[in-house]
């Protein structure tokens, strides 16, 4: 798949767009971010964004759904994130965009893995700091 | 079944990485670096996904199928150009089927704006690549299996 990466800013968006018609179910979820993975051409994500992801659900309910949402896409990093990937972590994290905004430590490790990688990230985040 | 996509895609900083893979596997890349201000936010996407069940899965062969069809990809690709130029919907990404592709040869133009970029943007991607062509594929370096 080509070398993009989701990160959480797109994936949640994307949750919450599931059709409000269809009944919400872990295969109907599932089949949801199929959809989202053949459009983008990627099913990229890494460690960070699927604990953020798990992290983010309120009920055992919606644990099986995000699950189901989730199974589709390929952690890159297999769980091993090597310490040049926090090093550069940190180092986008002590960056400041001119307008300010504190930096996130899931977004800084997304796109430190990323270039590791040589990945694009496919985020809503436009705070982020260049450097 | 074999796959091969050609794709292009545009960072933030103005980094552009265009690319081919073989059944999902990158074998073919070129990164155009961007400003200074590094920022690998993607901000737009092409991919161009052909698959056929007499594709060749060899790097190379592969390079020279994409070659040998460039009139054929050339002109779809203005064709989705013209389409978002004429300002149709670009809320999703879309997709459109080059037809004519081949007995058995699915070729389908896929781009998305990831920002709020307009159609007419994409549009310009689009134009360039079927412009660039052939210009584009034989600049493509090869992976070696580590770099992949």
């Amino acid at each position: 798949m080509a070398k993009r990466i989701f990160d959480t800013s797109y994936l949640i968006r994307h949750w919450r767009t599931f059709p409000k018609k269809t009944e919400r179910t872990p295969e109907n979820f599932r089949s949801w971010s199929e959809r989202l993975i053949a459009q983008h051409g990627s099913r990229r994500i890494v460690t960070p964004v699927y604990i953020e992801m798990v992290a983010g659900v309120t009920s055992s309910d919606e644990l099986k759904l995000a699950h189901a949402y989730l199974d589709p896409f390929e952690i890159v990093d297999e769980g091993k994130i090597p310490k040049g990937d926090w090093d550069e972590a940190k180092c986008m994290a002590q960056r400041v965009a001119p307008k300010g905004g504190k930096r996130q430590l899931g977004d800084c490790l997304v796109r430190a893995v990323a270039k590791r990688l040589n990945c694009e990230v496919l985020t809503l985040d436009t705070g982020f700091p260049g450097r | 079944m074999t796959t091969i996509s050609f794709y292009r895609q545009m960072r933030v900083d103005g980094g552009k990485r265009t690319g081919v893979e073989i059944d999902g596997e990158t074998v073919l890349e070129r990164f155009e670096s961007g400003s200074e201000s590094e920022d690998s936010a993607l901000l737009w996407f092409v991919d161009i996904r052909c698959s056929g069940a007499d594709l060749p899965s060899e790097t190379e062969a592969a390079r020279k199928w994409l070659l040998d069809h460039a009139s054929l990809i050339e002109a779809g690709v203005r064709h989705v150009a013209n389409e978002l130029g004429a300002g149709i919907d670009f809320s999703t990404p879309i997709s459109r089927k080059i037809p004519n592709a081949g007995k058995g040869v699915t070729v389908e133009i896929c781009c998305s704006a990831i920002r709020r970029l307009h159609a007419r943007d994409i549009a310009k991607a689009l134009d360039e690549i079927g412009s660039h062509w052939k210009e584009f594929l034989k600049q493509l370096e090869v992976l070696e299996p580590l770099a992949r």
